[in-house]
């Protein structure tokens, strides 16, 4: 007969999981209140793995799906890279064409004040 | 072919290669998101968005800071606490998802009446699986699923190894006590 703490001590194993040695194991099978608690939590625990076992399946084509999404951010990325690309060229050349339209009025400008500006033009 | 090798692949930028890749983790990332309790539509939904964020952040990742399959479980833990965080933000009383069981008994024959057994008992372990608060549970579903070690589980709840045997501990403890007092 083992003192009462020598169960408890089992038994706070049993239910934390932790390995038992090869005493503790032919205690927890002889003694009815152990081998009651190794009993239950052994149910427990297969019940959770069951329970575990009943989750949705994989659908078909899974992976397929995953790779096409993938396959369309890409595209997307690709496409907006391209329109980014677009609206930087058009910003240049509207720049460009404001600067020569600067650059001409200032010319007439400075053509009209100071005649010898103008190209061509004789004094 | 290994995760390692697969991963620098991907890298490299051979897709066919995170092809794989989803192909061996699509099953244990769908229990690991059912077990959580998700309806069906949103695991397969966020099984989908876990594996693009884990394609898109894929540079990010360090062997040396753990295994490609706990940074991965990290990924799908996150959106699932999210879900359920959103979840019953929009209906607070929602009811833990039951999985597919049983409808009409039929005959009362043998075989059938296993099943509605078999149907109830785990209706009631999904009932107090949802009733653990989200932190017990993950821990319980990561260690019951056996993918990965304690270390690992240890890395996707950014804790301890100690904290998770202590979780999964309580979570075991109180699992009991929901299933004896549903059994009243």
């Amino acid at each position: 007969m083992q003192p009462p703490n020598f169960c408890n001590a089992i038994q706070e194993r049993i239910v934390a999981g932790a390995p038992l040695d090869e005493a503790s194991q032919a205690h927890a099978l002889e003694c009815g209140s152990c081998s009651r608690i190794a009993a239950e939590w052994l149910a427990l625990e297969s019940s959770i793995a069951d329970a575990l076992d009943d989750v949705p399946e994989v659908p078909d084509g899974f992976a397929d799906r995953v790779m096409a999404r993938l396959e369309d951010e890409a595209c997307e990325r690709r496409d907006a890279a391209r329109t980014s690309g677009r609206r930087w060229l058009h910003i240049a050349l509207a720049n460009l064409g404001l600067a020569i339209a600067v650059a001409n009025l200032l010319r007439f400008i400075l053509s009209t004040l100071l005649p010898t500006v103008s190209l061509g033009g004789a004094p | 072919m290994d995760d390692a090798f697969l991963i620098r692949q991907v890298l490299g930028g051979n897709r066919n290669a995170f092809h794989l890749l989803v192909v061996r983790y699509q099953r244990p990332i769908f229990r690991f998101l059912g077990g959580m309790g998700l309806e069906a539509a949103a695991v397969e939904e966020l099984a989908q968005e876990a594996f693009l964020r884990a394609f898109r952040s894929l540079g990010s990742y360090h062997a040396g800071k753990g295994t490609f399959s706990a940074w991965l479980f990290t990924i799908a833990r996150n959106l699932a606490l999210n879900e359920i965080a959103r979840s019953r933000r929009r209906a607070p009383h929602v009811a833990w998802q039951e999985g597919v069981l049983g409808g009409d008994a039929g005959e009362p024959d043998p075989s059938a009446q296993e099943a509605l057994e078999t149907a109830e008992r785990r209706r009631r372990i999904h009932r107090a699986m949802g009733r653990l608060p989200e932190l017990l549970r993950g821990v319980l579903v990561l260690a019951y699923m056996k993918e990965l070690s304690i270390e690992d589980i240890a890395a996707v709840e950014r804790c301890s190894v100690g904290t998770v045997k202590s979780r999964l501990f309580r979570g075991k403890k109180l699992l009991r006590e929901a299933l004896v007092q549903s059994e009243d």
